[in-house]
């Protein structure tokens, strides 16, 4: 509806010194983050670091104290709330698939919403469906309830995906998940950002998701970013929160190198 | 067996009210659910607006349905007799579990489903149709299926305000002790709140099933198709409601004397070349005065006694014409007009064996003085109890028993007292049993009893409207005796007959012309 790609060429979500309190404590106190198409920025950073307000800031569900906040090109407070968060595809935690509607009916919820015809609803569905990688032969007619989490985190990903928005805002979408499938899902969505090139944000509490997933990554600490930057360059950061957070991954590989 | 010998013989009027029933349950069961579940959504939401309402339909479920009734009756628009007041008292019921459930089904959703639907970009309307509504879906059912039982036990009541239904043959029944009767009602209300209860079961568990993914949605259009039937059933209640033809609208209260003299006046009535709504059965005296207030009802039979310290609630008095020309003038104020009385009391009659009687030439009360001392008694609760009744009875005339008087039930008293159980009995002057057991009723010589003369009252905007009216509701004054009244009684309690022929038989025998 009226989008045209590249208009300011290709950054599609632009944070200038968002500022945000809650209760008088800081959440984010002065984020500048640009994010451009075919992006995908992993933020990381501890539980309660604003990782999720900042997202909310995104799709309008909180307004930052100062600051601006432009999605392609435009001011949150300049769109309607809900044209934008039907252009922002929503991955959640949790999945929060809707138990009382089929597989099917949950991808096509943002289409619904956009009035789209139902042909064309039933045809998107079936191709976000095959995308990732669940037939929609077998899966469109199931409800949440016969899925496994990693089957209903696919679902999460193609109900997101499914308006065709520019962006993508992912909330710890693999959380929940065992190794295994975490990391089958997470070379699924590479290929799939690969070939779709959206502006992708995704928060995560796990580095070692962020180093994989990143195109950038970007630390978060005390509702600042302390840095954001290419994942090879995070992994040799000097600050002492950065390297808080990938001690874990210094350990495992430690462990790994020592049973050998 | 004589239940479906009753049923066969009833087979349309059965059907009718059956269909009335049906149809004031449903209406009302819809109107609480498109009220309900608003209101419900609305408390769920803002617990501070949203409470009050919750709270009213509490405090509304306490009131017995009867007295609603009595309360609603004068009120416009959702006042008066009929369906209409039915209906919104079965409204006011079927509220509570409507609004209850869908409070607790709306807070039951998962906040992140909410957050997850909003995160989509959907509004606040779209998030409760789409995610929360149909989430809430199964507990509101069940609260539909409490809301519809509860309206089927409660919809007897209203053959009361004269709404049908089949609490029909229970009220009908009770006033003519006739168990059978009370039973043709009875159980297939018993039985339509079972099905109904089942039915929505059903309905409830198959809900949750398409919640949980293991039944398919149904089609819209059956949806659709049952939304339509209750609308269509909706307006046909309100069409009915609207329909008011100049009629004149008889009523009369609900015991077996009461239909006999409503149907008397109804007969009267459509002698004249009147068209008469018949509104018999009316629940007790609080609802027939407020009916004939409300001018729901035109005409009834009141008794003079009754009015004056029922109605206009004044101490008793004794002096029948000074009862009578306070009564007619406090109704006269009232728009209501007292006519002359019909010829008979229905007050308390003091009773003796007929034998006894004439072997000792009993004629009045201050006859049997001398003999109580070695006579028993047996009263009614209510006769030992009352102002009116037997201690003020005693003092009057210096009456001393042998022992307390025994208390018993009113209708086992005249049973007693023929079976020499009693010898001294206080009944009803009017009871069929009295001539039937050969009982004598001694003379109150002392006036002690209030004056109860059965009087027509009327609404006198009626009686200007149909200018026949008043004529032939004159022509019944003074033409039934006591001893009339207790033959047509004792036909329709005792030899079972029905009120509206034992009513024809009479106006033959009067030469009103029957039509």
């Amino acid at each position: 509806m009226g989008y045209s790609p590249a208009v300011t060429d290709g950054v599609e979500i632009e944070l200038r010194g968002v500022c945000l309190r809650r209760g008088g404590v800081p959440v984010l106190d002065g984020v500048d983050l640009e994010i451009r198409s075919g992006e995908t920025v992993a933020l990381v950073g501890r539980s309660g670091t604003g990782k999720s307000s900042l997202l909310k800031v995104i799709n309008g569900l909180l307004r930052p104290d100062s600051g601006s906040v432009r999605i392609h090109g435009k001011s949150v407070d300049e769109w309607n709330p809900y044209d934008l968060r039907r252009r922002l595809g929503y991955v959640l935690q949790e999945v929060a698939l809707f138990p009382h509607l089929t597989i099917g009916q949950n991808v096509g919820i943002v289409p619904r919403l956009l009035n789209w015809d139902p042909t064309r609803i039933a045809r998107r569905t079936d191709d976000l469906l095959d995308l990732v990688g669940l037939p929609p032969g077998t899966f469109a007619a199931r409800t949440p309830a016969e899925l496994s989490g990693g089957q209903r985190q696919r679902v999460g990903v193609a109900r997101a995906l499914a308006g065709d928005p520019p962006i993508l805002l992912m909330d710890e979408p693999f959380g929940a998940l065992d190794p295994i499938t975490r990391g089958e899902i997470q070379g699924e969505f590479r290929r799939i950002q690969a070939r779709l090139r959206k502006a992708v944000l995704l928060v995560t509490h796990d580095m070692g998701e962020a180093l994989t997933l990143g195109t950038r990554v970007g630390v978060l600490a005390e509702g600042r970013l302390i840095a954001c930057d290419a994942p090879d360059r995070i992994a040799a950061h000097s600050d002492p929160h950065v390297r808080a957070l990938l001690q874990p991954l210094r350990d495992a590989t430690a462990a790994l190198g020592a049973s050998r | 067996m004589r239940l479906l010998e009753f049923w066969h013989g009833h087979a349309a009027e059965f059907g009718a009210l059956l269909v009335q029933h049906l149809f004031l349950v449903s209406v009302s069961t819809a109107a609480a659910i498109a009220a309900g579940v608003p209101l419900g959504v609305l408390a769920a939401r803002r617990p501070r607006l949203g409470a009050p309402s919750v709270w009213l339909a509490n405090v509304a479920q306490t009131v017995p349905s009867l007295a609603m009734f009595g309360f609603l009756l004068p009120l416009p628009l959702i006042g008066g007799l009929g369906a209409r007041v039915a209906i919104t008292v079965l409204i006011v019921y079927a509220l509570l579990p409507v609004l209850r459930t869908t409070v607790a089904g709306i807070r039951s959703v998962d906040p992140a489903l909410v957050e997850a639907g909003t995160a989509l970009g959907m509004t606040p309307v779209q998030v409760l149709r789409q995610v929360e509504l149909p989430l809430a879906l199964p507990a509101i059912v069940a609260g539909i299926r409490v809301a519809a039982v509860v309206g089927v036990g409660t919809a007897t009541i209203a053959a009361a305000v004269g709404a049908g239904g089949l609490g029909e043959y229970i009220f009908r029944g009770l006033a003519m002790v006739d168990s059978t009767m009370i039973l043709a009602g009875a159980i297939p209300s018993a039985v339509l709140a079972l099905a109904i209860d089942g039915g929505l079961t059903l309905v409830e568990r198959h809900v949750r099933l398409v919640l949980t993914g293991r039944a398919a949605v149904p089609d819209r259009r059956v949806v659709v198709a049952a939304v339509a039937l209750v609308a269509i059933l909706a307006a046909a209640a309100a069409a009915i409601a609207a329909i008011r033809p100049s009629v004149v609208r008889v009523g009369s209260k609900n015991f077996t004397e009461q239909i006999i003299l409503g149907e008397i006046v109804a007969q009267a009535v459509e002698s004249a070349g009147l068209r008469v709504e018949r509104r018999l059965n009316l629940g007790g005296t609080f609802i027939a005065d407020r009916a004939l207030r409300a001018g729901e009802i035109d005409v009834y039979v009141e008794y003079s006694g009754t009015a004056y310290t029922a109605v206009l609630k004044q101490a008793p008095e004794t002096d029948s014409r000074r009862v009578l020309e306070s009564v007619r003038r406090a109704y006269g104020d009232a728009g209501l007009a007292v006519l002359a009385p019909l010829g008979f009391e229905n007050t308390f009659a003091i009773l003796v064996r007929g034998e006894d009687a004439r072997r000792l030439h009993l004629r009045t009360i201050s006859d049997v003085v001398p003999h109580a001392g070695q006579w028993r008694a047996g009263f009614g609760y209510e006769f030992l109890q009352r102002a009116d009744g037997y201690p003020g009875l005693a003092r009057t005339y210096g009456l001393r028993l042998a022992a307390p008087p025994r208390a018993m039930d009113l209708s086992l008293v005249y049973r007693a007292l023929a079976q020499k159980q009693i010898d001294l009995a206080a009944g009803d002057a009017t009871s069929g049993l009295i001539d039937a057991y050969d009982l004598t009723m001694l003379v109150d010589d002392r006036h002690y009893f209030p004056p109860y003369d059965a009087t027509i009252v009327a609404r006198r905007s009626a009686l200007l409207a149909h200018p026949r009216l008043k004529p032939v509701l004159d022509s019944l004054s003074g033409r039934i005796s006591i001893a009339e009244m207790r033959r047509m009684n004792h036909a329709v309690d005792a030899a079972r007959r029905d009120a509206a022929d034992v009513a024809r038989e009479f106006a033959g025998r009067l030469g009103l012309a029957p039509r």
